[in-house]
């Protein structure tokens, strides 16, 4: 029971983190870096917002609608100017709007852990026993949430077609009559708006510190390689697998495993399956990067 | 990531530079005549010790400005310059090459365990006394001392360890916890001193958990802990995961007493889990004997310079010290090099000779041909053969119902056997 329970809260946090970044490494073909400082500018412009007094939902959707814009402009002034020298020039460019993002923070909010002001909480029950908090059952809800909503929207929609298109084949997709460069600013807003979700999240469940986006780049990242470099779905399932994995592997091995175990079963997944969780279902074949 | 880690690093150097210029410029505006005398600062402004390292930085300033305003050194002004270490070693090495070759100082105070530790080869090298007055670690303990040019103003983690066994065992009758420790150097090298001298003097550690940095979710080391059933449980946490751990506790029911060590400390760690959940928490941290005159006196100077009284724990006064030491080191010698200060920081600061306990009055006495033995603000400042300092008193702080870490007790601690 317990296992369930802490492994469906961790999972959704890693989820919600990674799922924006998998979507641009879909689209735009690299490992975009400042995600992780999306997070971070997500949690203390939702802290910004709800010190003005704002509601703690209205100051996360304000948060998130915020980080869309950021990430949106970051797309039209960065990495569409760079984008034709390649991926490397890309991503080194998102290492440098990371270093942006985490200073421009840093020099505001300044170098001290902050956190939200919201009332103290105890976990629900569940037949006896402390199931979850408020704000962890709606970080497990908002994560299925998106998770489905992000599958019916590229799956049924007109835009989120065209995102699939442009990420397939971009030149096959302009010839086809749709505008990549439209679809770009869509994915980039829709991605930093749910990293930007993210970070809030994580700054309820703890507090707000300035390494919060360099220490969750990192899971990102590992849950980005196990679900299969380009793969949304195979990220979605990554998340659940490391999460559950880990869960778990603690019953067998002392809790300062965390991390190792997290990486044990990267190791073990990619020796197997070198295309990542989106093998099992066929993906990842055609990929060229 | 070393090409990253470097641009933050010039970042942080061209705003650490900028500020310590902002910051130099008033006590050249009293300056005297002669070549400034340079005093390097290098501390953690960012990464972890950086919610500590403003105070210390502080200290420096009212210490270089309180020397300046009673003539300098040999009559010659002061300058501070700050330098940021990153709170890494790295940071230390590059933060005092660049304090010692380019800007030319004779002495580097502030790096803490880590840092201070890397820079044992390089301070015997140049000739470069290097101080700590934060940093606990137990590789210090007979590292320093005269002709190695390194010092600590503040006590050992092995005491501080001895320090938390007395006083849970002694002060609050506890003598069975749950350790919980950080997987990180100075927090599992304060455990691993408590977890000795509490075993040593009739406590028991029920049971012993370890929590892996940076995770979001602690939810099934708390099931773990819960299942010794402790009252008390000893934290030797980090900030970060500190939080995270309390506060899912709280969330989960859990109604433990906190012992924590100096990490969590702090009132951001009080404001971050809510102050209902903080309050009760306990932590022990080193201190002046109470009413003592050096104390009052640096407590209300630095009040008056920066609106604020210094918190006990933050080490200030251990850093205030440090520098007032030196410059009085200096000045019995009669030149301002490294190896002056190294050859005469024991002498001046004691035992034995005119106790005094400021600059100007050390300055005086030492014209007048006697011995001094500067008493610090935070303590005797007695070195030992190893360059490391007793601490006089222990203070037992605890959480208040309104959040404030409030003084319980001062106990005296010059008598705790050393572990």
């Amino acid at each position: 029971m317990d296992i369930i329970t802490f492994g469906l809260i961790s999972a959704s946090v890693i989820l919600l983190s990674s799922v924006g970044f998998a979507l641009i490494v879909q689209v735009e073909g690299f490992l975009n870096i400042a995600h992780g400082q999306m997070l971070l500018l997500g949690a203390y412009s939702g802290l910004f917002l709800s010190n003005l007094g704002l509601h703690i939902i209205p100051a996360s959707i304000g948060a998130a609608i915020f980080c869309g814009l950021v990430g949106a402009l970051f797309y039209g002034l960065l990495f569409r100017p760079v984008k034709a020298k390649g991926v490397l020039v890309l991503l080194f460019t998102s290492v440098g709007a990371a270093y942006v993002i985490y200073g421009v923070v840093g020099a505001i909010a300044g170098k001290r852990m902050l956190a939200f002001d919201l009332p103290l909480v105890r976990a629900m029950k569940l037949f006896g026993q402390p199931f979850m908090t408020i704000y962890e059952l709606a970080i497990v809800i908002v994560a299925i949430a998106v998770a489905l909503c992000l599958h019916l929207f590229l799956a049924y929609t007109p835009a989120g077609k065209s995102i699939r298109a442009v990420a397939d084949n971009e030149d096959l997709a302009r010839a086809r009559g749709i505008d990549p460069l439209r679809t770009s600013y869509l994915v980039w807003f829709v991605a930093s708006a749910l990293g930007g979700l993210a970070g809030v999240f994580l700054g309820i469940m703890g507090s707000l510190h300035l390494s919060m986006g360099w220490q969750q780049i990192i899971i990102i990242l590992a849950t980005t390689v196990l679900g299969g470099i380009g793969s949304l779905y195979g990220v979605m399932l990554a998340a659940f697998v490391i999460a559950f994995g880990i869960e778990i592997g603690l019953i067998f091995v002392p809790a300062s495993y965390r991390s190792g175990l997290a990486f044990l079963i990267i190791v073990v997944v990619l020796l197997v399956k070198p295309q990542g969780l989106q093998a099992l279902w066929g993906g990842g074949r055609d990929r060229t990067h | 990531m070393t090409a990253i880690l470097k641009t933050n690093r010039r970042r942080c150097l061209a705003l650490i530079g900028a500020v310590g210029l902002a910051l130099a410029a008033p006590s050249v505006a009293l300056a005297q005549d002669g070549e400034p005398v340079k005093m390097g600062l290098l501390v953690g402004l960012s990464g972890d010790m950086g919610p500590w390292a403003p105070a210390l930085n502080n200290a420096a300033i009212l210490a270089v400005e309180e020397i300046n305003a009673d003539g300098g050194i040999l009559g010659r002004p002061v300058t501070l310059i700050a330098e940021d270490n990153n709170s890494t070693v790295d940071g230390a090495m590059r933060g005092a090459t660049k304090l010692v070759s380019v800007d030319g100082v004779s002495v580097i105070i502030g790096p803490e365990s880590d840092p201070i530790v890397a820079l044992r080869g390089y301070a015997k090298d140049n000739k470069i006394p290097v101080i700590s007055t934060s940093g606990g670690t137990e590789a210090l303990d007979d590292a320093g001392g005269t002709g190695t040019y390194i010092y600590r103003t503040n006590a050992s983690d092995s005491f501080l360890g001895v320090v938390h066994a007395k006083m849970l065992l002694d002060e609050i009758k506890q003598d069975e916890v749950v350790l919980v420790v950080e997987n990180l150097e100075g927090t599992k090298s304060g455990a691993e001193t408590f977890k000795r001298a509490y075993e040593r003097l009739g406590g028991t550690i029920t049971k012993e958990i370890t929590l892996a940095p940076g995770q979001t979710s602690y939810l099934s080391e708390l099931a773990d802990v819960a299942s010794a059933e402790p009252e008390m449980v000893f934290l030797a946490v980090g900030q970060t995961a500190g939080v995270n751990f309390v506060k899912q506790a709280y969330q989960r029911g859990y109604e433990w007493d906190y012992w924590v060590t100096a990490e969590l400390q702090s009132p951001d760690f009080v404001n971050a889990v809510g102050a209902e959940v903080a309050a009760g928490a306990m932590n022990p941290v080193s201190s002046q004997v109470e009413g003592a005159k050096s104390w009052e006196r640096f407590s209300d100077a630095y009040e008056a310079r920066f609106g604020e009284k210094p918190e006990p724990g933050f080490y200030q006064a251990e850093t205030y010290d440090a520098f007032i030491a030196v410059a009085l080191a200096m000045e019995a010698a009669g030149e301002t090099t490294g190896e002056a200060v190294d050859a005469n920081l024991i002498k001046v600061s004691g035992p034995g000779g005119k106790s005094v306990i400021s600059f100007a009055d050390g300055v005086a006495a030492l014209k007048a041909g006697e011995e001094i033995d500067y008493e610090g603000a935070s303590g005797k400042l007695d070195f030992d053969e190893h360059g490391n300092v007793t601490i006089p008193a222990t203070r037992l702080l605890k959480v208040s119902e309104d959040g404030e870490w409030e003084t319980v007790t001062i106990v005296d601690s010059s008598a705790f056997p050393a572990n």
